[in-house]
């Protein structure tokens, strides 16, 4: 199996020593750096400090729960774009959604399971290192928007959630307008500004897109439709 | 009557690991068994959460299947203390007697 690269640094939040110790086992057999947190608390002071790639916590943390980890990790800009995700014997559906919620990237459970986690590891930060991102409207799988909004300019986009939908820096959203279709353009496709994966809730508003994979000259139509339409 | 024992097979990358987790768990019944003794549901329950997270990722199957059903035990609106106790025991005596076995296909 191919090493990654050495610098990767994984924080592991979980109360139980044990699972620490095998976590950071075949983590760090793989080549990752692994440090770790036994509560909550620990693992916010350590996660500031360190910054580490990626952080993988457990729901049951003593006195508290992941769900915490997530609400403060949420607050904290420099937290904020680190993935997060959830290893838990807990498979509680509203644990689970609640952690989704919060900006958990996946779910996990427990029994660790040491190719399945390497794997899931190694998939997060590929997408987090990602810099290139290509469209995949092909896959019909990855289009879930049901968004409703304007299109202001093309760096400025708003759209509100007709249903809760999970937004990701790396997957495309495709969205039909009726301004795309006067500019022949049957869809267009937009991805998140920020970096990470989030839920957007029923009515909430997303302002922040760039739209993505779109030529030189279907952008100068939309131009001079959008100035057209703003000047009404 | 002796209990026969129950054979785990684990990996041999974890072995050191598994036996040392063995060894605190062994020295854990006797805490759980006075926590059983005083009804002592929220230290019975994380026991349990723990081992059916933990113990099966160590490659302890038959013993986080254990847990795992005095876990579900535990979070009964009314536990029932005659089932909770028999699977306690069953646990106790789980760490006395487990036996670890390699799993050949790794080594």
């Amino acid at each position: 199996m191919p090493i990654p690269q050495p610098e990767k640094k994984v924080l592991v939040i979980d109360d139980d020593p044990f699972l620490l110790k095998l976590v950071e086992k075949i983590l760090s057999n793989s080549g990752y750096e692994v440090l770790s947190a036994q509560d909550v608390s620990s693992g916010i002071v350590a996660a500031s400090k360190e910054m580490p790639h990626l952080i993988i916590l457990d729901m049951f943390i003593k006195e508290k729960t992941g769900l915490d980890f997530l609400k403060i990790r949420k607050k904290q800009p420099a937290l904020a774009h680190i993935p997060v995700f959830v290893l838990s014997a807990s498979n509680d559906k509203k644990m689970v959604y609640s952690a989704i919620t919060l900006g958990a990237c996946d779910y996990l459970l427990k029994p660790v399971q040491a190719q399945l986690l390497i794997r899931k590891v190694k998939r997060i930060l590929k997408e987090q290192s990602s810099l290139e991102w290509k469209p995949k409207a092909e896959k019909k799988e990855f289009v879930h928007a049901t968004l409703k909004g304007k299109l202001t300019t093309l760096s400025n986009v708003s759209f509100r959630a007709e249903l809760p939908v999970k937004l990701s820096p790396l997957v495309p959203i495709s969205i039909k307008s009726s301004l795309f279709k006067e500019c022949q353009i049957d869809q267009l496709f937009f991805k998140p500004i920020e970096a990470r994966e989030f839920i957007c809730e029923k009515g909430q508003f997303i302002n922040e897109f760039t739209i993505v994979g779109i030529d030189k000259k279907a952008s100068e139509r939309i131009e001079k439709k959008i100035e057209k339409w703003e000047s009404k | 009557m002796p209990q026969s024992p129950i054979e785990e097979i684990v990996s041999p990358n974890l072995i050191e690991l598994t036996i040392s987790y063995l060894e605190y768990q062994r020295k854990e019944v006797k805490n759980k068994k006075a926590d059983l003794k005083m009804r002592d549901l929220p230290a019975l329950k994380i026991w349990a959460h723990q081992l059916k997270g933990t113990g099966a990722s160590y490659g302890l199957k038959k013993g986080g299947k254990l847990a795992e059903t005095l876990e579900e035990l535990l979070q009964a609106a009314t536990p029932e203390w005659g089932a909770i106790d028999s699977i306690c025991l069953t646990l106790f005596s789980y760490f006395e007697t487990v036996e670890l076995k390699l799993n050949e296909e790794e080594t």
